[in-house]
């Protein structure tokens, strides 16, 4: 047997290896496409998600947000074309429109298909949870942008004061998309706050399978994890039973909202607003309804209740933002429900912000005549 | 271990391998210092277990070790080297956190003086007659007890409750998170062959740097396989020179553990059975696939960290016995087990199962042979199974491989006397084998509802959903 050179196999595999490399930079395959969803294991009801990686073996679940083909490639909405009869509802949204303290049966989506309702011609109506944790316009705007493809007939959009806000491009959601986002800038004439900063283009090290291994990672744990998804149709181990215990109804007597130190800030938070995003999501939506909600938010009765409303929302800047959506929403005719204080403090999970599956039943409850209504052309 | 730490030792392999002279010392050394940088860190025995491995290794070097490999002149520059290693470990441990390498000792006073007692015990026990039965016996029974100690989940809780009480504070969590002596099972069984083999009159004659370089040897201390000391120093003592070929297999061996490790059996880890699926689990079918998944992933994991060990050990001129040898082609459970984690059945054969059963065979009233049959598997396995950890569940497994080795005993007995030529033509017998080994597959993941699982009752329920009871 011919003797083989221990050095020239190792010199062999080094330059393999550093032309595979070049090969993926240089290429950027799609791989975000491959996907086991929607034929061997089912899809998704909602879009990957999990918070840290200590949970995500808790939730059989990733975040892979760098990936919008991956994302929604994991989800239901892509499996099959849209069926004749039905009406089909995009809810955007932040982790209350995800559901980050219910289980699949229990979040918004699922809430209101269980309710069977039908649209003004018949169709059924058929709700996908395009929720994802934080909020944020800008984002809401790119999964609206890539969900787009599968035709929705609606889109129902879940916002709060802190979605409106301008932030910097800095968090996972939009530095990857930072691209896309100026090209949706662009082509809907939307000015970008100034705050929003486009990080810099990845460098070919980063384009590499090296540069690259943690988004690989997390593209093969996900599709792992769906074998785990069609075992036991679980991805939340946050989800929570009705029986939460009780939260403190008191608060601390801070009457600042981040930047902003008291109520005369308030035209100053007013003007800042992410009311532009609002016409593009519109324009970009077309001829399906676009309808934006003010979601119910959780009201405390304790101490300091005349400050704020919870830990998040101090009041003035919570009514500012209230009174200048609504405003500038019916200067323009844009349907806008403000349900901001719809749901008791007790239908809200233990961290103050999230509903729980009572609180997700109710609010359906209040979205299904918006809906009917305005299935009707 | 990360895929770094492996590297690196992988590296240090290499350049130990390259020496020509002070070998086995500079291997001693880079083994004591591998075993306090592997250690778990976050808990207040972080610097003590591997002190603690270091000062077994040397007391049972003094009480086995035969009287022409005791003398102190000889092996005091392997002493200096440990004792050694122990301080320069302590030494910077006032640098902050994040430059530490090593865990700190808490105190260096303590550290000291107990370095000192230990060396006084280590010249005392060797200026011993060597071989007393005695203290070989008392050395082994230590063993055994730390053994049954820190396998047993409830006595480490018991004990660190109580002193935590004692120093008045509530109880940390964390500290019996991190409660982890690393490589313990290893090295006991280890040491315990060469009291063993002392008594027996069967141990060679080494210096304490073999003898603790076998037992610490730093590419198999934490996961195997377990060398025999016998083979151990011949290639210590004259190593294999680091040829073409060598480095190929290293390589080769090193690669595929890798891949084995970090990439198979991390996924497959990913969609194994543990204790919450076995509720959030929606059918049978779904459950055999995880349990599958469990089994398959306990061999790649271990059967990789074999590769690397024993890619490793080749590096520095060793060649490590192996641990795994297709057992998932065997066609029965005894096959099987003569093809897992094969260094272990060994050494509970040699040391358990055949003098059990040699004791069985030479008493006065023979007990029936299917009764000695079952009771030396099933007693031989359930230690196996303790030996993973001391609770109901790692018991019962024990005891369903004890069994499952007894009942496919008396079927092979039965069918070899009825049916003589069954399975006898080619093809016949490969479908028998591929049976066979598919029903030794399912046999073995079932087992592994006891071993993936932390209690008897969710064993239970895993079984009543994996044959539709529930």
């Amino acid at each position: 047997m011919r003797s083989v050179n221990a050095l020239r196999v190792l010199v062999k595999a080094a330059v393999i290896f550093v032309l595979l490399n070049v090969l993926f930079a240089w290429w950027n395959p799609p791989v975000g496409k491959v996907t086991l969803y929607n034929w061997l294991w089912p899809g998704r009801v909602r879009l990957p998600y999990s918070e840290s990686p200590h949970y995500y073996p808790l939730d059989y679940n990733v975040p892979i947000i760098q990936d919008l083909d991956a994302l929604f490639g994991s989800h239901v909405l892509s499996a099959a074309p849209k069926a004749a009869d039905e009406y089909r509802v995009y809810l955007l949204g932040d982790s209350s429109t995800w559901g980050v303290h219910v289980s699949p049966e229990d979040m918004l989506a699922a809430q209101i298909n269980s309710l069977g309702l039908t649209s003004c011609d018949g169709r059924r109506v058929v709700a996908y949870d395009l929720g994802y944790p934080w909020p944020s316009l800008l984002r809401d705007l790119l999964m609206l942008d890539r969900a787009m493809p599968y035709k929705p007939d609606m889109v129902l959009w879940l916002t709060t004061l802190h979605a409106f806000e301008m932030k910097r491009a800095d968090r996972e959601f939009l530095v990857p998309h930072a691209d896309r986002m100026l090209e949706i800038a662009a082509e809907y004439s939307m000015e970008l706050p100034r705050a929003y900063t486009v990080p810099p283009p990845p460098t070919f090290w980063e384009r590499t399978i090296v540069g690259q291994r943690a988004r690989l990672k997390k593209l093969i744990m996900n599709q792992a994890y769906g074998m785990m998804w069609a075992a036991t149709g679980f991805d939340n181990s946050f989800a929570v039973s009705v029986d939460h215990p009780p939260l403190s109804q008191d608060v601390a007597a801070d009457e600042t909202y981040f930047d902003y130190r008291s109520p005369d800030d308030a035209p100053a938070l007013a003007r800042s607003l992410l009311y532009d995003a609002i016409r593009v999501g519109r324009e970009m939506a077309g001829d399906a309804p676009t309808l934006v909600v003010n979601e119910p938010i959780y009201i405390v009765s304790g101490q300091n209740s005349d400050v704020r409303y919870n830990r998040i929302y101090t009041r003035w800047a919570y009514d500012a933002y209230r009174q200048a959506v609504s405003d500038w929403m019916k200067t323009r005719g844009y349907p806008y429900f403000d349900f901001w204080d719809a749901l008791p403090a007790s239908e809200f999970a233990n961290d103050m912000t999230h509903r729980d599956p009572k609180g997700e039943a109710d609010l359906a409850n209040l979205l299904a005549p918006i809906i009917e209504q305005f299935s009707c052309p | 271990m990360t895929v770094v730490q492996i590297l690196i030792l992988a590296g240090f392999a290499i350049l130990l391998g390259l020496l020509r002279r002070g070998r086995s010392l500079a291997l001693m050394g880079a083994s004591a210092l591998a075993i306090y940088w592997l250690q778990p860190q976050g808990s207040p025995f972080s610097f003590w277990f591997p002190t603690l491995t270091l000062a077994l290794t040397a007391l049972a070097w003094a009480v086995a070790a035969p009287s022409e490999a005791r003398g102190l002149r000889q092996n005091w520059p392997a002493l200096a080297v440990l004792f050694g290693v122990s301080l320069a470990v302590a030494l910077p441990s006032r640098l902050p956190l994040e430059a530490r390498l090593f865990p700190p000792p808490g105190s260096l006073r303590i550290l000291v003086a107990a370095l000192g007692v230990v060396f006084a015990l280590v010249i005392l026990l060797s200026s011993l007659r060597g071989g007393h039965r005695p203290l070989l016996t008392f050395g082994a029974l230590i063993l055994i007890v730390i053994f049954v100690f820190l396998k047993s989940p409830a006595l480490p809780r018991g004990a660190l409750t109580f002193l935590d009480n004692l120093r008045g504070r509530a109880p940390d969590p964390k500290t019996l998170v991190n409660f982890a002596w690393l490589g313990y099972s290893y090295l006991a069984f280890r040491i315990l062959h060469t009291l063993r083999d002392r008594q027996d009159g069967l141990l060679p004659a080494v210096g304490l740097a073999e003898y603790v370089n076998y037992v610490i040897f730093f590419p198999s201390f934490t996961a195997g396989p377990i060398d025999r000391l016998e083979r151990f120093i011949k290639d210590l003592r004259v190593p294999l020179p680091l040829a073409n070929d060598d480095m190929l297999f290293a390589g080769q061996r090193l690669a595929l553990g890798l891949f084995k490790k970090f990439f198979v059996a991390d996924l497959l880890a990913l969609v194994s059975v543990n204790d919450a699926l076995i509720a959030q689990t929606r059918s049978g079918g779904w459950l055999w696939l995880e349990l599958f998944a469990y089994t398959l992933r306990v061999y790649f994991d271990f059967s990789g960290y074999t590769d690397i060990a024993i890619g490793t050990a080749r590096l520095l001129g060793v060649r490590l016995p192996e641990n795994f040898d297709a057992p998932f082609l065997k066609p029965n459970l005894a096959q099987f087990w003569n093809a897992w984690h094969m260094t272990l059945t060994q050494w509970f054969r040699a040391y358990f199962f055949n003098p059990f059963n040699r004791a069985l065979r030479s008493a006065k009233r023979p007990l029936p042979a299917w009764l000695m049959i079952l009771l030396t598997q099933v007693t031989t396995m359930l230690l196996i199974g303790l030996w993973h950890g001391v609770t109901w569940n790692y018991a019962l497994w024990g005891l369903w491989h004890g069994i499952g080795l007894f009942l496919q005993n008396r079927w092979s007995e039965f069918v070899r006397r009825r049916f003589p030529d069954l399975g006898a033509g080619p093809v016949s017998r490969r479908v028998f084998h591929a049976g066979g080994a598919a029903l030794t597959f399912v046999y073995f993941s079932l087992g592994m509802a006891f071993f993936a699982l932390s209690t008897p009752r969710l064993s239970l329920a895993a079984f009543m959903k994996l044959f539709g009871i529930s």
